[in-house]
């Protein structure tokens, strides 16, 4: 698949092996099954699976009740593995987190952390209000988080952990505890539901979680992907890398040098669950999420606003979209929204049938005027204005 | 209905829609929608402004689609509506407080590249068969059925 960048460069976009495409398809397909009966919640559910790829943590910042902990949950239940949850108060203790202390080898005179179903033998982990973890806490954290060793007393343990998801209500003002921050390189901020969408909040909420047991795919998938991220090839993309950088720090809106190199990740982790072995422009869509703060993510959009305007990813169109707010991004999604559709009606429409149709449509020719529809999204409406004929 | 000779610009993120503005062929569509939502659900949210002779503006969460209609937003708490995919090179807040000013007594004002009008709030549709009628005597008038 060719692909050009914004900047004028064009590349040849490697496909990656069939392995991978399969790998990464199985990813898209535990995003899918995670987030759904959620709402407003897909970009979150992807940005989890974009950090997962890339080996970094993720920040949600956000109102109490905006199901954070719950796409958290669900996303780790449809990985499998080992999985590790807290609600961290002013008063928590590292054993809580880390395990109690290993009495028998404490007869020894050896200080040791019984480890065992505790976060350090974790490989998924909700931390949710972290910031209120203690000075030990974080500074635990701080090791296991970024070098993924886990050190208490006499305790040195390498940690399986994949990804950890932190939360919390607002970002905190302590310099200390903004530099422990600075380790979960993702901040999704969000916001309660919006109005248009309070129907479906309702709906949802009133039919309950789905009973079916989550198939996970397994964290071999992830680690998989993980090896054809680290080989993406990323030298075309650098270049335009240091570019957006410049341009966020002419905005006002700086990154620490170990966010900045840290990106890198994210864009090959996007490159990599778009299918390519070859990052290019369209792969830079992750870099608003890397901002700290939720005033300046919008400024920093639209200091990349060139940029991003190439922004697409198959697996991750709505944390693409949400991201970028790229014209490319926004037409992926809807048409895979309308092949989605497309995919489960068939002959005559019932009147359901007809409102999902239509729902599509509506937010095509809402998003796009027809003149500058791109060519695949016009393809995928005019299947589904022939599905309403025919209904 | 008027035209106002405004610049108009592509959106960088398209508005959600909350109205549909159509006239003629695409009026009588939307009138016959708006009757199939009535039959299906009588408590439904719709509601509907008859815009000059054969223009139709339908509001609330169940819209529909039918080609060819303009779907409107609003930007940001402006009560104005604007079509979804472009914005004015003016000033909304200023457009709108003028609408308004010359015409404190109405509740809705809408611009487009192709008509403006402030008129009363869109209210409940009436009966089906009068909104199909309506449909009908406007493909009556645009040729599209004979008398």
């Amino acid at each position: 698949v060719p692909g050009t960048s914004g900047l004028g460069a064009s590349v040849d976009t490697e496909v990656m092996e069939r392995g991978e495409v399969d790998d990464a398809g199985l990813l898209l397909g535990a995003i899918g099954r995670a987030r759904k009966g959620l709402v407003e919640r897909d970009a979150l559910v992807e940005v989890l699976a974009l950090a997962a790829v890339a080996q970094e943590h993720v920040l949600v910042i956000g109102p109490p009740g905006t199901a954070k902990s719950q796409a958290v949950r669900r996303f780790a239940a449809e990985l499998g593995g080992s999985y590790f949850e807290y609600l961290l108060g002013r008063f928590t203790e590292p054993n809580e987190i880390f395990g109690p202390v290993d009495l028998r080898r404490l007869r020894e005179g050896v200080v040791a952390i019984e480890t065992a179903g505790m976060l350090p033998s974790a490989e998924l982990a909700f931390l949710d209000e972290v910031f209120l973890g203690s000075t030990a806490i974080l500074n635990t954290l701080l090791g296991l988080l970024n070098e993924r060793v886990f050190r208490r007393g006499a305790t040195v343990e390498h940690v399986p952990l994949r990804l950890c998801v932190g939360a919390s209500n607002r970002l905190p003002d302590d310099p200390v505890l903004a530099a422990f921050a600075d380790r979960f390189l993702l901040r999704v901020h969000l916001e309660p539901v919006t109005d248009a969408s309070l129907e479906s909040l309702l709906a949802e909420g009133w039919a309950g979680d789905d009973p079916a047991t989550p198939q996970p795919i397994g964290l071999d998938v992830i680690d998989r992907l993980v090896i054809a991220r680290s080989q993406c090839d990323m030298t075309a993309v650098r270049p335009i890398l240091a570019e957006a950088i410049r341009r966020l720090r002419n905005a006002g809106v700086p990154l620490t040098d170990r966010r900045a190199v840290r990106c890198q990740r994210l864009i090959a982790a996007a490159a990599v669950l778009d299918g390519r072995s070859v990052a290019t422009t369209q792969d830079l869509w992750p870099l608003p999420f890397v901002v700290p703060s939720a005033e300046a993510q919008p400024v920093a959009r639209e200091a990349l606003q060139e940029l991003l305007v190439d922004s697409r990813n198959a697996a991750l169109g709505a944390a693409a979209e949400a991201a970028s707010a790229s014209p490319a991004s926004r037409a992926q999604r809807l048409i895979g929204a309308g092949q989605s559709v497309l995919s489960e009606v068939a002959g005559p429409l019932d009147s359901s049938s007809r409102l999902r149709v239509e729902a599509v449509l509506r937010e095509i020719d809402a998003a796009f005027d027809v003149s500058v529809t791109p060519p695949e999204l016009g393809a995928v409406r005019d299947r589904l204005v022939a599905a309403i004929q025919q209904g | 209905v008027h035209s106002i000779p405004v610049t108009w610009i592509a959106r960088p993120e398209p508005l959600a829609p909350v109205a549909v503005l159509g006239a003629q062929l695409v009026a009588a569509n939307l009138a016959d929608r708006a009757a199939l939502t009535v039959e299906t659900n009588p408590d439904s949210s719709l509601r509907v402004l008859i815009v000059g002779a054969d223009g139709l503006l339908v509001t609330g969460d169940e819209l529909g689609w039918v080609p060819g209609a303009t779907w409107l937003g609003q930007d940001g708490v402006c009560r104005l509506l604007l079509p979804t995919t472009v914005m004015p090179a003016v000033s909304v807040p200023l457009v709108e407080r003028a609408f308004f000013r010359v015409h404190p007594e109405q509740a809705v004002a809408v611009l487009t590249p192709s008509c403006s009008f402030v008129g009363p709030m869109p209210t409940r549709p009436p009966a089906p068969e009068q909104l199909r009628s309506f449909a009908a005597s406007l493909l009556t008038r645009t040729g599209a059925l004979s008398p």
